[in-house]
């Protein structure tokens, strides 16, 4: 109902030629010069470093001079003995976290929107934004002593309420759950600033006019201010299941131990581990290129998706 | 109008507040609570004995008050060199990221232009994919740019991640028709550019900055490999560095070799502590800066209403 | 005539030119050609130099070195008396680069990209592959011939210490880098600490000799603290238990390498799987039932830090751990004296030997030479006065006179600039090195008494070795050494990749398996069919194989 519609004043391009479309829109090309150039040096230029991923770089032979293997290094991979287990747990740990985090950032988003004292919403985001400046390390010493089964601040209370305590990281069941309520302890605030943003940009008038009709904060909430965002949503939401196969190694290593590694060795963890061993790089490189496939075969599909069904996509 | 129409409603809608807002309020409490006592827990233990907080489980004030951790930290000048440092590098480098961003993603959000398919999937490749450090190194080094400053903000000026939101963003809250008013009305795609677009994505800039900002200030890797200079280091180097310094490197071979023995576990105590200041000394300078840049926001809120 | 004259001179000069050039003084080309087997062509060339002369060079010479960063003090090497002092007495500019502690494998990695390596490298941590693998593409030269003519320090070293060459010598029969050696054999050899005042509460009167002693002294701590747990360990080092009480179940029998490889020597003399054997088996039911029956701390496998540990043992809620020394427990020096040390127990079947102990090569990358060196006669003297006794004085202490002397007390202490200094600042001021892994033969038994006092007085507070790890004096240690102690083998480049492709997942397996097993979440008795099956899959058999072939080639080296 209170969609804005969009008018298309725009004369049909698409009956034009090529090259007369090309010079029509020569000044948006100039605007493009900026990332083109720095596309070419910083991006295109380096990309031959990807060919070690199907060579076994010596580092005294030189990236063209290193002999050339094909997959070797992706059967390694496949064939290794935890290579289902990586990927369940790298997939299950970023689903979950998507399932959880991502509707729970839009609502904290319009928790903080519906504020009214100005002085408390700056405070509440500021404050939200703060555990996101904490490095890893620090947040992973938190959790292990917070959690920890004799002088653990949770264990306390379960003890204090007349329940068993709990030794969390000595069982695969909890880690899940520790990894991805931790992470969304640190990056909710922080992730409702694109959020905010976009709802900072819907017309005041179309509030006002949902008043006069009557609706109420919910109603104004569902109609007005989660479309006005779509657009956004569905792009972080596209983009954030392209990120599928990729998860970070750091906090990974730092909270998981051998009793629960079935559910907390991750692809990242298992090449860090592999790599130390012999530093490899062609392995590692090997690894990449195919969690970027996977991640670009789920951003092309999850696109297509979404253009068919909202019209709305990255391309 | 809205006042008056107020008058007429039962007392409990008079007032300011609704329930809806109680609730509102008394969620985001709970949670901020959540959010800000790890918080507090790390401000209380930079300030105490690292041994005496092993068995404190709650911690509501600093055990065993001390400043060694902070005099550690402190001992040196570096320390405001790398602030320095840090400050500066985030400013020039977040300035050319918003400027590349923007500037990137007006043409890109113009459906007509012609590629843009390709565009857009070239785009989303390089969030996947590159190089490598090596060869990173090799474009960074021929360039010239090794102890400069550009090293540090040329690679990396654009994510491709931030671009498509702030693709997404133009796309979703910039009426197409103000654009279109504009070039029916003779404006080249450089002055919508700037009269229009610019001034209607505050908001996005200021996310921009944020995110961009947070990064620059975060970051020590490029630093680590591109800078020789130790006049050159960045807060985080600085601080990694006086962190390593009271570490003890292969625990094992210096336990057995080292014979001296010496204050291993102090040097334990005070690398914990260390990290807690670390935190504290690199999150203050940020949450200083943060009410100014909320200002975009606020202005963000203004300039939304604009009439079709 | 005049121009068919200088014609000729010209090309006679050139000859005489052309042919000095092949006969470069770059060890590197004439050391190159040489393919006869290991040691013979060297030991044919004579020793050009006399040990521990210098200067080095009469002629100003620099040469460019990479070094690991100097931890825990604030000036740079180059700042150090010792590099300042070295420089004036060999007549040779080091151009010191340093890498960080986080990130030093890039950088290496990066210069070997691009070419801009340095001279030589010391203390850099390359592994015994990676070291092959540039050696056999020229990056590193061979060091034979240099070390048979100009480093005659080292060279004894090897004449005497064949067990030495044995554990550094590469697959192509060269050596290719100078090692760390550590003589002292209690250094690096993990021993079980006992709490003595949990003892007496507990109502033992002496110390536990035996596998069931030791288990009737922590099932009798417990009954006195149930609430406390007696044995606990640090995250993630829960192995140095199981690898510290390997030796009284008769595995572990080559020493800690080995078993960081999970190998020892079996009773055929070929090498031997440790975790599919019985011994293992047993070791963990061992373990197993102290966890069962609440010995063991259950958080030492999750969230226990080091910090953890010392409020444990300066509470006195630990009974036992095992740890080359008792410093885990405490920093007090006095609460750390009340630890007792016991080498090792008598097993069930009554083997004793010390299983966790490092072999006397710790580590191979002490210090490699590249071909970019342009001197490396120059350089491997530069290195070679280390390997020598009073070169050894000077790398741990000074030189008397300057850095250290005789106090009226008949002891050794520092002077100087350094006196006023703590620990960590002396250190910092004379020594210049942490750890290990630099080119150095550590307390050498071979040393006069002289030097042995000096660096007991200095770094050891005068404290003998024995009393520095609180192991009594009559500790039988010497008695129940491996017969072999094995130094990580060296591996050609097809042996490398294929271990790196079987082990890693074999590792991940057996380490997971053994905190499972201990702490009862896999039942060993009902899973252990199961467990040699999976190792089986995993290819245990291609990974024996490979290091008996190393084991081979190590012993006829």
């Amino acid at each position: 109902m209170y969609k804005k519609k969009v008018e298309s004043h725009v004369i049909k391009t698409s009956e034009k030629s090529l090259g007369k479309r090309i010079l029509m829109h020569r000044e948006l090309y100039i605007m493009l010069i900026p990332l083109a150039v720095y596309l070419a040096i910083f991006w295109v230029w380096p990309l031959y470093g990807v060919q070690i991923a199907f060579r076994d770089y010596n580092a005294a032979l030189g990236f063209w001079e290193s002999p050339f293997v094909g997959f070797k290094h992706f059967t390694r991979f496949f064939n290794s003995f935890y290579f289902e287990r990586t990927l369940r747990n790298t997939i299950g740990i970023n689903l979950y976290s998507l399932l959880i985090s991502f509707p729970l950032t839009i609502i904290l988003a319009l928790m903080f929107n519906e504020i009214r004292s100005q002085g408390f919403k700056n405070f509440a985001q500021i404050a939200s934004y703060a555990p996101r400046f904490l490095s890893i390390v620090v947040v992973c010493g938190m959790l292990l002593t917070f959690f920890s089964a004799s002088t653990g601040m949770i264990n306390h209370i379960l003890a204090a309420i007349g329940l068993e305590r709990v030794d969390f990281f000595a069982f695969p069941k909890y880690f899940w759950h520790i990894y991805v309520w931790s992470g969304i302890w640190q990056g909710i605030g922080f992730g409702t600033i694109m959020y905010t943003a976009a709802m900072s940009s819907i017309s005041k008038d179309l509030y006002e006019a949902a008043t006069l009709d009557g609706a109420n904060r919910l109603q104004k909430m569902w109609y007005i201010t989660l479309p006005g965002i779509q657009y956004v949503i569905i792009v972080l939401l596209i983009m954030d299941l392209g990120h599928m196969m990729s998860l970070g190694f750091e906090k990974v290593l730092l909270l998981q131990n051998n009793l629960n590694l079935e559910a907390s060795e991750v692809i990242s963890t298992y090449v860090y581990k592999a790599g130390l061993i012999e530093g490899k790089y062609s392995y590692t490189t090997a690894i990449g290129v195919f969690n970027m496939a996977v991640n670009l075969l789920i951003l092309s599909v999850s696109n297509y998706t979404s253009k068919k069904v909202r019209g709305i996509g990255l391309w | 109008m809205v006042t008056e129409q107020r008058q007429s409603l039962p007392f409990w809608r008079k007032l300011k507040y609704s329930g809806f807002d109680y609730v509102n309020y008394f969620l985001v409490l709970v949670f901020l609570i959540i959010i800000l006592y790890p918080l507090w827990y790390v401000l209380m233990a930079s300030f105490s004995d690292i041994y005496a907080l092993i068995d404190t489980p709650v911690l509501l004030s600093p055990v065993d008050f001390t400043l060694d951790a902070y005099k550690k930290v402190f001992e040196t000048n570096e320390i405001w060199m790398g602030l320095k440092n840090s400050l500066l590098y985030t400013a020039c480098g977040t300035a050319l990221n918003v400027f590349m961003t923007l500037i990137t993603a007006y043409p890109l959000s113009r459906d007509t232009i012609p590629g843009k398919k390709w565009m857009m999937v070239l785009i989303t490749m390089t969030m996947y994919i590159n190089g490598g450090m090596i060869p990173n190194y090799l474009v960074v080094d021929t360039l010239g740019m090794r102890n400069t400053i550009f090293a540090l903000i040329l690679p990396g000026a654009v994510s491709a991640y931030l671009l498509i939101v702030s693709i997404s963003f133009i796309k979703s809250t910039v009426p197409e028709s103000i654009i279109e008013a504009a070039r029916i009305d003779g404006c080249t795609h450089f002055q919508t550019f700037c009269r229009i677009i610019v001034p209607l994505s505050v908001p996005l800039i200021g996310v921009l900055s944020l995110q961009y900002g947070l990064n620059h200030w975060n970051s020590y890797t490029s630093a680590l490999i591109y800078l020789d200079e130790r006049n050159m280091y960045p807060l985080q180097l600085v601080l990694r560095e006086i962190l390593i310094r009271t570490e003890v490197s292969s625990m094992m071979n210096d336990i057995m070799t080292m014979s001296y023995e010496i204050d291993y576990e102090q040097q334990v105590a005070l690398r914990e502590g260390i990290k807690y200041v670390s935190m504290v000394v690199t999150s203050v300078p940020l949450l200083i800066i943060y009410p100014f840049l909320n200002k975009f926001f606020a202005k963000g809120l203004v300039l939304g209403g604009v009439k079709e | 005539m005049k121009k068919v004259i200088s014609f000729i001179l010209t090309l006679a000069m050139s000859a005489m030119v052309f042919s000095g050039c092949g006969n470069t003084e770059s060890g590197g080309s004439s050391a190159e050609n040489s393919s006869s087997g290991p040691g013979e062509e060297s030991s044919q060339l004579s020793m050009q130099v006399e040990p521990d002369t210098f200067p080095i060079t009469e002629t100003p010479l620099a040469i460019d070195m990479g070094r690991a960063t100097f931890l825990g003090r604030f000036e740079n090497i180059k700042e150090m008396w010792k590099t300042k002092d070295y420089e004036k007495l060999t007549g040779m500019t080091v151009n010191v680069k340093e890498y960080p502690e986080t990130g030093w494998q890039e950088q290496i990695q990066i210069e070997l990209a691009t070419g801009n390596v340095q001279d030589a490298y010391y203390q850099i941590g390359f592994t015994s592959s990676q070291i092959f693998e540039y050696s056999q593409s020229g990056l590193f030269i061979p060091l034979d011939d240099l070390i048979a003519q100009y480093a005659p320090n080292f060279n004894k070293i090897l004449t005497e210490h064949p067990e030495i060459r044995q554990a550094i010598q590469m697959p192509d029969g060269h050596i290719y880098s100078l090692p760390f050696i550590e003589g002292d054999v209690l250094t690096g050899s993990n021993r079980a600490y006992l709490n003595q005042y949990l003892m007496e509460e507990a109502g033992i009167s002496e110390v536990p000799k035996t596998i069931d002693e030791l288990t009737a002294y922590l099932t009798a701590v417990k009954e006195k603290n149930p609430d406390m747990y007696p044995v606990a360990m640090q995250k993630g080092n829960f192995e140095h238990i199981v690898n510290g009480l390997m030796g009284a179940y008769g595995i572990g029998t080559a020493g800690l390498k080995g078993i960081d490889s999970l190998i020892d020597k079996g009773l055929d003399g070929k090498v031997r799987f440790i975790p599919s054997s019985d011994q293992y088996k047993e070791l963990l039911q061992l373990l197993a039932g102290w966890y069962d029956a609440g010995l063991i701390n259950p958080e030492s496998f999750t969230t226990i830090d080091v910090p953890k540990m010392r409020n444990l043992g300066e509470n006195d809620e630990l009974a036992m751990f095992i740890w080359p020394n008792s410093a885990l427990a405490s920093t007090d020096a006095e609460i750390r004296t009340h630890w007792t040390a016991v080498s090792q127990f008598e097993g069930p079947n009554g083997d004793r030997l010390i299983s966790s102990i490092d072999a006397p090569v710790r580590q191979p990358y002490g210090f490699v030479i590249t071909n970019k060196n342009e001197n490396p006669i120059e350089t491997i003297r530069w290195v070679d006065y280390f390997y020598g006794e009073e070169g050894y004085i000077y790398q741990q202490v000074g030189r008397e006179g300057e850095s250290f002397a005789l106090n009226s007390d008949g002891k050794y202490e520092f002077i100087g600039e350094a006196k006023t200094l703590n620990d960590e600042g002396k250190i910092s001021y004379y020594v210049g090195n942490h750890g290990s892994g630099y080119p150095l033969y550590n307390n050498n038994p071979d040393y006069s008494d002289k030097s042995r006092n000096i660096y007991n007085d200095l770094r050891t507070d005068g404290r003998p070795a024995w009393q520095r790890y609180q192991i009594a004096e009559d500790d039988d240690y010497m008695d129940i050494l491996p017969d072999e102690i094995w130094p990580e083998f060296t591996s050609t480049k097809d042996e490398a990749e294929e271990i790196g492709t079987i082990f890693t997942d074999i590792q991940s397996y057996v380490s997971e398996m053994q905190d499972k097993f201990i702490t009862g979440a896999v039942n060993i008795d009902a899973e252990w069919e199961n467990y040699l099956s999976t190792l089986d899959r995993l290819n245990v058999a291609d990974y024996l194989e490979i290091r008996q072939t190393q084991y081979e080639r190590y012993s006829s080296n």
